[in-house]
């Protein structure tokens, strides 16, 4: 006898002698290739119902891709954006502080600032009161909401700020009778066309408009602002005009440093009066509002995803009601059990997997599409895609285990005589 | 004495209820290798059940079965399962074939669960198809074939794998009378060339084709005659 007794072979036949024969039978085993080739063959042969079936998952999945997608744009945006504008600005304002009402910031106060080493820059603005109207024939009253602002020369330089049309007079600055306007400014005042040398009529004077600025992202309330020069200013005003405001631009690395040592160095004798704030500090806080909203659809999207799974399990058992005699038929050629649950069991995960396929690609091009729209970078992170069809498989996989146990309990003689 | 091809030795199958269904009693039958055996019973004499049991889809309630000297009583499920690829075949009177596959594939369905590459599988399918002499309907779909084509696909399918019995159960039972005739023919064909064959049957005109006839009834053998 050439039997190949293994261990537990030899330790049952000791025991049971009309086992001698049971080991020479070789088990029976099917390919993990026949696995695969079973679950993709029948998914495929099922075309429509299994398009259906693995609808919900690819929706599900495309809502997470596209999620992630976005909110990685949208940040990857604002990153662009923050390291564009700096993080090294701060503003120095007045504070809302109590009782009094004097002004804290002085007139050399920006002088003072740029002492501070790590200070490269601070630039001096006034929010003014005098009335900016479209020209003299205009009604004082119609103002339009516009402010006139002074400024020193370096303003655009300290917002990072551009010009839409025209240009920023730097030498010239303190001295010409011309004014720079905000985006908004410009669309409330109808200009737009600088070659005709358009003015505004500023308290007493006509000044030329010389520049129009794209929307300026650290300080909006610009936008709706008439720009022109201190010294100018002083003039239409007939006294000096204190500073409403004081950019600082700083080393990066300091600007924690340099926000400390701001209030004393404005104003020595009631620095808890001046309030320095981070105008991307804000832009910042954007980007991690928007994780809220990603908190949200992501959990819509599992409540997809969920459907998704539920739908995948009601149709493999469908499925195995109807291939009952495929499965006696199987066993009959000598399927074990495992063989009949493994091949349950792919079909489901493959329906999970082209599911998955299909709303990482869905996903990835919404996200394409929405993000082209708004003009973000396009951003899919990689981890998206294959948290992605790493989930649509666990799904599948966790949907197809119920009907697939299912299957594989059908006693070969009922799955027979269900013909 | 040579081991036999198939073996039940006092096989009882009781199906629960009250009172009990015995279904088979105290059956023995010994069937040789290279035999042609038909066993024959009206309907609920208990033929399918003595099928189902010597086919090892369901297990005696006592007794032993013993297939080409394999004593199948205390094997596992997976044993059994293994048993079925190594040792059986089967036809049916419905067929079973899938219909999304090929009479190709349906025929080398009977190798998948021996583990055998797919390229073999398919060659010898072909050969197979060949020698139940429908090598020109290889790539035919089942519904494009007749009854007794689709009988010939089935008997190729239980025959890939070499088996020591060949168990048909009600092979013509679905088929006209000129379609019965030539399964019974390839039926016979295979015998002559060695194959064991096992034809249960309630049809005493198939059953006289057989060498020996086991008639059942009442879950015993009533009558035995060569």
């Amino acid at each position: 006898m050439t039997s190949i007794l293994s261990p537990s072979d030899a330790a049952n036949s000791a025991d049971s002698v009309g086992d001698s024969g049971a080991s020479q039978i070789e088990p029976s085993r099917l390919r993990f290739g026949d696995v695969v080739a079973a679950g993709v063959g029948s998914m495929t042969r099922r075309g429509a119902r299994s398009v259906l079936s693995a609808l919900g998952v690819s929706i599900g999945i495309a809502a997470l891709v596209a999620v992630l997608g976005l909110s990685e744009s949208s940040r990857a945006q604002l990153g662009d954006e923050l390291s564009r504008l700096g993080t090294n600005l701060l503003v120095v304002t007045p504070g809302t502080g109590f009782g009094t009402q004097t002004a804290p910031i002085d007139e050399d106060a920006a002088a003072r600032i740029n002492h501070i080493g790590a200070v490269q820059q601070a630039t001096a603005v006034v929010t003014t009161n005098l009335t900016m109207l479209r020209n003299k024939w205009t009604s004082t009253n119609d103002t339009r909401g516009l402010n006139l602002v002074a400024s020193d020369g370096s303003l655009v330089n300290a917002l990072n700020g551009t010009l839409h049309a025209g240009r920023w007079p730097a030498p010239a600055w303190d001295t010409a009778a011309v004014a720079v306007i905000g985006a908004k400014a410009a669309q409330t005042l109808g200009i737009s066309d600088l070659s005709a040398g358009p003015m505004v009529y500023v308290g007493n004077r006509e000044v030329t408009v010389v520049g129009i600025l794209d929307p300026l992202t650290l300080a909006p309330d610009l936008d709706s602002a008439v720009i022109i020069s201190r010294n100018i200013a002083n003039e239409i005003a007939g006294s000096t005009l204190t500073p409403t405001a004081i950019y600082v631009r700083t080393d990066e690395t300091t600007v924690d440093a340099v926000r400390g040592l701001l209030p004393a160095t404005v104003s020595p004798l009631s620095p808890e009066e001046v309030q320095v704030t981070r105008p991307t500090d804000a832009l910042s806080a954007k980007a991690s509002a928007d994780n809220t909203f990603t908190a949200l659809f992501v959990g819509l999207g599992a409540v997809a995803l969920l459907v998704g799974g539920i739908g995948i399990a009601n149709v493999m058992i469908i499925s195995v009601i109807e291939r009952r005699t495929e499965i006696g038929l199987r066993r009959a050629l000598g399927a074990r059990r495992a063989h009949i649950r493994r091949q349950f069991l792919s079909e489901s995960i493959a329906l999970g997997l082209a599911g998955g396929i299909a709303g990482v690609l869905f996903g990835s091009v919404a996200t394409v599409v929405f993000a082209k729209v708004q003009g973000w970078r396009v951003v899919i992170p990689p981890s998206a895609a294959a948290v992605g069809l790493g989930g649509a498989v666990l799904i599948g996989a966790i949907a197809g285990l119920y009907p697939a146990v299912r299957a594989a309990r059908l006693a070969p003689t009922d799955a027979l005589r269900g013909a | 004495m040579s081991a036999a091809a198939l073996e039940l030795v006092d096989v009882v199958k009781e199906y629960p209820g009250s009172p009990p269904v015995r279904a088979l009693d105290h059956v023995s039958l010994r069937i040789d290798p290279g035999e042609m055996v038909a066993i024959v019973g009206q309907s609920g004499s208990g033929k399918s059940t003595l099928l189902h049991i010597a086919g090892t889809l369901d297990r005696p309630t006592s007794g032993d079965l013993r297939i080409s000297g394999v004593q199948t009583t205390n094997l596992s499920d997976d044993q059994l399962a293994a048993v079925r690829s190594r040792h059986l075949g089967f036809v049916f009177q419905q067929f079973f074939l899938l219909e999304e596959l090929t009479a190709l594939e349906n025929v080398a369905l009977g190798l998948l669960y021996q583990g055998v590459v797919p390229s073999e599988r398919r060659e010898r399918a072909a050969a197979m198809l060949d020698r139940v002499g429908l090598g020109h309907r290889v790539h035919h779909l089942p519904r494009a074939l007749s009854g007794g084509e689709r009988q010939r696909t089935a008997t190729a399918r239980a025959l890939i794998t070499k088996p020591s019995v060949l168990l048909a159960d009600e092979p013509t039972g679905n088929l006209d009378s000129a379609s019965s005739a030539s399964i019974l023919e390839l039926l016979k064909e295979l015998n002559d060339d060695g194959v064991t064959v096992v034809i249960i049957t309630h049809d005493h005109e198939v059953a006289d084709r057989a060498q020996r006839r086991i008639v059942v009834g009442d879950g015993r053998i009533v009558q035995e005659d060569r």
